[in-house]
């Protein structure tokens, strides 16, 4: 549910998504999007509906009342469906069973070959968006703690604690390059 | 070999009932002719104890009270009777493929192998009749081994009638020669001879009836006798499913037209039940009711020459093929309501593409996946909410140009095709392909459309931006990556592209905010990418990584 038709279809794809087994619904307002979610609860069938909700204005959103979201909590008890909210803010408050606050600090790295000029490193061409470190923090879980289920560092980077995680995205262009080549170094954030 | 005659008798009345169920039990009236000289040509048993008969003129009949008239040579009575007659037509597709059209009342069926499904003859003619009931018309169901005595027999005797081989002659001379349809002027020579049942007509010498008769004498003979043996004239199977009915009161609400549709769909999904087929494709035409003020224009304007009423037409193409009518109304109803026509309807027909019916097989190891009606329904639903064209799996175009793709019809998968990709996936993993091995990619959120902005540039590299109200100085800036395409046609573009990090002007962006754009949240620091057209000549904000 795609509150303000923000949803790239190319970054989903490279994330991974198999967009055939993905329902786009481009809703131009909040109630449009509320209502086409309760749909989609009642028919069923989906193992994950997001509700993108992240562009509209929290004071709208702030307007929605309490019985809203424990209607639609109510349509997906006991039912095999994820139903996750994105908003810049907590707006289903008691209504959710897991509440996850994500923030990010972007990363770049300076792509430069070995025994290059130095000149180089200056111009704007040289460096590339290589993803965000995202900081994630449980704030309220009726489920099960993530700490019994992810302890220490996997093969994708993520770490995590009883409350907090820490995980790196990759960039878009960095998702189709499978080789990494051994002649590019990674330096840190050397922008100005 | 045997041969089923299947005959309705009444057809036109029957027509009639048929597609107006609500004329059951009353007194209903055909009349043909040109005012004020109609007369009746068929009338309902409710009518026909009153003392209506056929003969009678319309002035004559409706002296006897409430009576239902209809004239037999208007529009929506055609259209029933053709809808009548290719429904006995799939009726006998059902049973069997090679089929004659002996007449719009009439059919015969060849048997051939039907014994091996049926057991005997007995319960073929039960299931025709049963299945002409189920498509509103009761039939007279006759079995014989010659196709014209089976055709005389369903014409003759009500019901279910079996003649066994060698028993034509002793069943069917009972009969009056009426029954072997000659013309007026033979049956009145054969009935100053005395000659009034088939048995006396086959007891005649056939040489001195053809001396007197003709040929026409020589072939009632042989009808009498059972000796005129033939082959079946194959009709063509029915390409098209279509019902129609004309109004005759234009209808604007869909409330009320929705019955009609219902009804149409009642019928034509019984007939595609018979041939076990079901709906692939609606096609949908409305004629529409023009205004008065524009009939007024065209004749002025064409010198009283009629211009054909308005239009309206929609083809509604389904996924997986339907059966249920009840699941097609709503999805028609859905349909209009989100695009209604423009004017009250005159005219409804429905053709629909038929298509064999779905079958699938579950897997013990997979989650079942839901209904496809019901999945169907809730995808017209959403399209109703927010409009078709915003709903559905978003397919890439095959271009290097950022942001291209179209919305194609969200279709559930067969559980084959499950199977198929759940192994794919377990392959994969083993290959440690899967995204979860490569790690999270980042999000980015499109802006649609893109936002104006102006950039401020520094030995060729941004270091300030304002767009949206936003007034922002650039911390960080990779590029430029530039591409182009499509020199070759029309939609030719050149677009040099730049991934920033900006911090906003908090004191300038508060005041200046458009507050009608994207909320205020939404647009702060953060990673943006931009690209500088190089054909407009503009730069714009395409999106923000998330």
């Amino acid at each position: 549910m795609d509150g303000c038709d923000a949803f790239d279809p190319h970054s989903a794809e490279a994330a991974g998504v198999e967009l055939k087994k993905l329902l786009w619904v481009r809703c131009r307002n909040l109630d449009h999007a509320l209502r086409a979610t309760d749909l989609l609860l009642q028919g069923g069938g989906f193992s994950l509906i997001a509700l993108d909700l992240s562009d509209v204005s929290a004071k709208n959103i702030r307007h929605v009342p309490l019985h809203v979201w424990f209607r639609l909590r109510r349509a997906v008890e006991n039912t095999p469906t994820i139903l996750v909210l994105l908003n810049r803010e907590s707006q289903a408050k008691t209504c959710a069973s897991l509440v996850l606050r994500l923030e990010a600090e972007p990363t770049c790295r300076i792509a430069v070959p070995e025994n290059c000029d130095p000149y180089f490193f200056q111009h704007a061409w040289t460096c590339l968006f290589d993803g965000f470190e995202v900081h994630a923090e449980r704030i309220r879980s009726r489920v099960q703690s993530v700490a019994d289920e992810y302890g220490g560092p996997d093969s994708a980077g993520f770490i995590a604690d009883g409350r907090t995680a820490a995980f790196k995205t990759m960039a878009l262009w960095n998702c189709f390059s499978r080789i990494r080549s051994g002649a590019w170094q990674q330096c840190a954030r050397a922008v100005d | 070999m045997a041969f089923a005659a299947i005959h309705v008798p009444d057809f036109m009345l029957q027509a009639v009932l048929r597609g107006e169920p609500q004329l059951f039990g009353r007194a209903l009236v055909l009349i043909e002719g040109t005012a004020p000289l109609e007369i009746v040509v068929a009338a309902s048993e409710a009518a026909a104890r009153l003392g209506i008969g056929p003969g009678m003129a319309k002035s004559q009949a409706q002296q006897f009270g409430a009576i239902e008239i209809r004239h037999r040579c208007s529009a929506p009575l055609r259209a029933q009777e053709k809808s009548a007659h290719a429904a006995l037509l799939d009726l006998g597709w059902s049973f069997s493929p090679r089929l004659e059209d002996v007449a719009a009342d009439t059919i015969v069926l060849d048997l051939a192998g039907l014994q091996v499904l049926y057991s005997c003859e007995e319960n073929i003619a039960d299931q025709l009749a049963r299945g002409a009931r189920d498509l509103g018309l009761a039939a007279n169901v006759a079995i014989a081994c010659e196709i014209e005595s089976s055709i005389i027999a369903a014409r003759s005797f009500s019901g279910i009638t079996l003649i066994p081989a060698g028993q034509e002659s002793q069943r069917l001379g009972v009969l009056p020669i009426e029954a072997l349809s000659p013309s007026a002027e033979l049956r009145e020579t054969l009935q100053r001879w005395g000659v009034r049942s088939c048995a006396a007509l086959a007891a005649l010498p056939v040489l001195d009836l053809s001396e007197r008769l003709g040929q026409e004498g020589v072939r009632l003979h042989a009808l009498a006798r059972n000796e005129n043996k033939r082959a079946l004239i194959l009709a063509e199977p029915a390409a098209l499913f279509e019902e129609e009915m004309e109004l005759d009161d234009a209808v604007a609400e869909l409330e009320p037209l929705a019955f009609v549709l219902g009804r149409l769909l009642d019928q034509l999904c019984a007939r595609l039940n018979a041939r076990s087929l079901a709906v692939q494709t609606i096609r949908l035409r409305f004629d529409l009711e023009r205004s008065p003020e524009k009939n007024v224009r065209t004749l002025e304007a064409d010198s009283g020459q009629k211009t054909d009423a308005a239009i309206y037409e929609k083809t509604v193409a389904l996924p997986v093929p339907i059966r249920d009518s009840k699941t097609l109304l709503r999805l028609l109803r859905l349909n209009l309501q989100a695009d209604a026509p423009s004017a009250a309807i005159c005219k409804v027909v429905i053709g629909v593409d038929p298509a064999a019916p779905r079958s699938t097989q579950g897997g013990l190891f997979l989650a079942g996946f839901p209904d496809p009606e019901k999945w169907e329904l809730m995808i017209a639903r959403l399209a109703n909410l927010v409009g078709e064209a915003n709903v559905g799996s978003p397919e890439l175009m095959d271009t290097h140009l950022q942001g291209e793709f179209r919305m194609e019809h969200f279709a559930t998968i067969g559980e084959e095709k499950a199977v198929a990709r759940k192994r794919k996936e377990i392959s994969a993993e083993e290959k440690d392909e899967t995204p979860s091995a490569r790690g999270p990619a980042t999000g980015f959120r499109v802006f649609r459309p893109p936002f104006a902005a102006k950039v401020e540039l520094r030995e060729e590299c941004p270091v300030r931006i304002a767009f949206c109200g936003v007034r922002a100085e650039v911390i960080g800036a990779s590029g430029p990556w530039r591409t182009s395409g499509n020199w070759w046609e029309e939609g030719v573009w050149q677009h040099d592209e730049w991934d920033i990090e900006i911090r906003c002007d908090a004191a300038a962006s508060a005041r200046e905010q458009n507050p009608g754009a994207r909320s205020e949240a939404a647009l702060r620091d953060g990673m943006y990418r931009i690209y500088y057209d190089g054909l407009r000549r503009s730069w714009f904000v395409r999106g923000a990584y998330d």
